[in-house]
């Protein structure tokens, strides 16, 4: 079977997984062709057969998009089932009640959500903890979630969130360059400075059918950067929707709800693609 | 990596995280409107297998337009804020425009053009979302 790898590399967290599972990273032994910048690289067998590769590839990121935005209306409806429970202030705590009808699509994803709203919640009440929380809002709430799992579940999101916004970070601050290797030669490579230069690199007397391929990938690039960057602006949307729901919280805890809406977000897309590959 | 250390160890804080992340963006749209007063598009043909050679060349890395062994600038374009423009015409050794040269050119300016305003626009609204998201928190 022919082998074709869409790769990047160059993050600072380049073992975080790309959101719209489009490129992976590359092997070990894999090497940029260029060491500066980020590293986009499409390596194809043959010409013939590299254009529909990318061209399955940009089709694959035009439905992650969908998904995104999938994800970002579930997590809107499911922010209009939180709702503050004054029943529950009996000891000094407040919660949320959270209501997730067994049924629902995403009912993991909305039922680990609802986890760590609950443990957010829980942090509000007892003085000590709150005290602690305005101390040290990010390292001491982590380990202040009463259940192993709440705790866990925080540490990944919290974890997805850093590796985000390295990546955001440096799309908005380093070159892009795009590597077309066919049968293991470059044949094109195009950088883009961050704030829209172009530079291209090409082999003389390259077929019309290796030119579109490598603008194909070029446009691959172009569109994955973009896609990258509406998941921060979702991101930080949904987080702010979490935020104004959970009024409740400590001064400065509000912002713990980024992790857990990046946690949401993604894991929503990830079932959706998973669910798509069981469709095929 | 990011987060190994999320628990206790480094006295990081993440609303101080998430303050940067919205005030970086914010900066950088700055940064972007200032610096995208022109766009210029290179295309460049190269000899095989000198790809790292002419990339990454220390001496080089300053230069805004790369020349020597192994690479030579085929087409050129600027394009001025106030939509004044230099193109540079690739001619092979008969002095006849390289038709094919010129398509890849022309190729890499429409794509340029297109991915500026999607760059500032989607920075534009992942900033606005980041900062309505802080306000939120305070």
């Amino acid at each position: 079977m022919a082998d074709y790898r869409f790769t990047f590399s160059g993050f600072a967290a380049a073992e975080a997984p790309d959101p719209f599972g489009v490129w992976e990273a590359p092997a070990p032994d894999e090497k940029a062709v260029s060491a500066a910048g980020l590293t986009w690289r499409a390596a194809l067998p043959d010409v013939d057969s590299g254009l529909d590769a990318i061209l399955a590839r940009t089709k694959s990121l035009e439905r992650g998009e969908a998904y995104l935005l999938q994800a970002d209306a579930e997590l809107r409806a499911t922010l209009e089932t939180v709702m503050p429970a004054p029943v529950d202030r009996v000891a000094g705590t407040a919660s949320y009640a959270f209501s997730v009808p067994a049924a629902e699509n995403f009912h993991p994803q909305k039922q680990a959500l609802r986890d760590t709203l609950s443990g957010f919640a829980a942090l509000g009440a007892p003085p000590r903890q709150v005290a602690a929380l305005e101390g040290a809002v990010a390292f001491g709430a982590p380990d202040a979630f009463a259940e192993e799992k709440e705790r866990k579940g925080f540490q990944e999101a919290y974890r997805r969130w850093l590796a985000f916004v390295e990546q955001v970070k440096q799309l908005t601050s380093s070159s892009s360059n795009a590597e077309t290797i066919i049968a293991g030669e470059c044949i094109g490579l195009t950088r883009i400075a961050w704030d829209g230069d172009f530079e291209t690199f090409w082999l003389p007397g390259l077929s019309a059918l290796s030119r579109e391929v490598h603008r194909q990938n070029v446009n691959l690039v172009l569109a994955s950067r973009i896609a990258l960057l509406r998941a921060a602006s979702v991101i930080a949307t949904g987080a702010g929707g979490l935020i104004f729901k959970a009024v409740v919280l400590p001064p400065g805890a509000q912002a713990l709800l980024l992790p857990a809406a990046i946690r949401f977000i993604f894991d929503v897309m990830d079932a959706l693609r998973d669910w798509e590959a069981t469709q095929r | 990596m990011p987060g190994d250390n999320v628990s206790t160890d480094k006295p990081k804080d993440l609303k101080a995280s998430v303050q940067k992340f919205a005030s970086d963006l914010a900066a950088k749209v700055e940064n972007f409107v200032t610096d995208i007063s022109e766009l210029e598009v290179r295309t460049y043909t190269i000899t095989d297998g000198q790809f790292a050679t002419v990339l990454d060349d220390p001496n080089k890395k300053n230069d805004k337009t790369l020349s020597g062994a192994g690479v030579q600038l085929r087409a050129y374009t600027r394009i001025a804020f106030d939509s004044d423009t230099i193109v540079c015409l690739p001619v092979n050794n008969s002095g006849q425009i390289d038709g094919a040269v010129w398509d890849m050119h022309q190729a890499a300016v429409n794509q340029a053009l297109q991915s500026r305003a999607a760059m500032l626009r989607t920075i534009g609204d992942a900033a606005a979302s980041a900062l309505d998201a802080l306000k939120k928190s305070r």
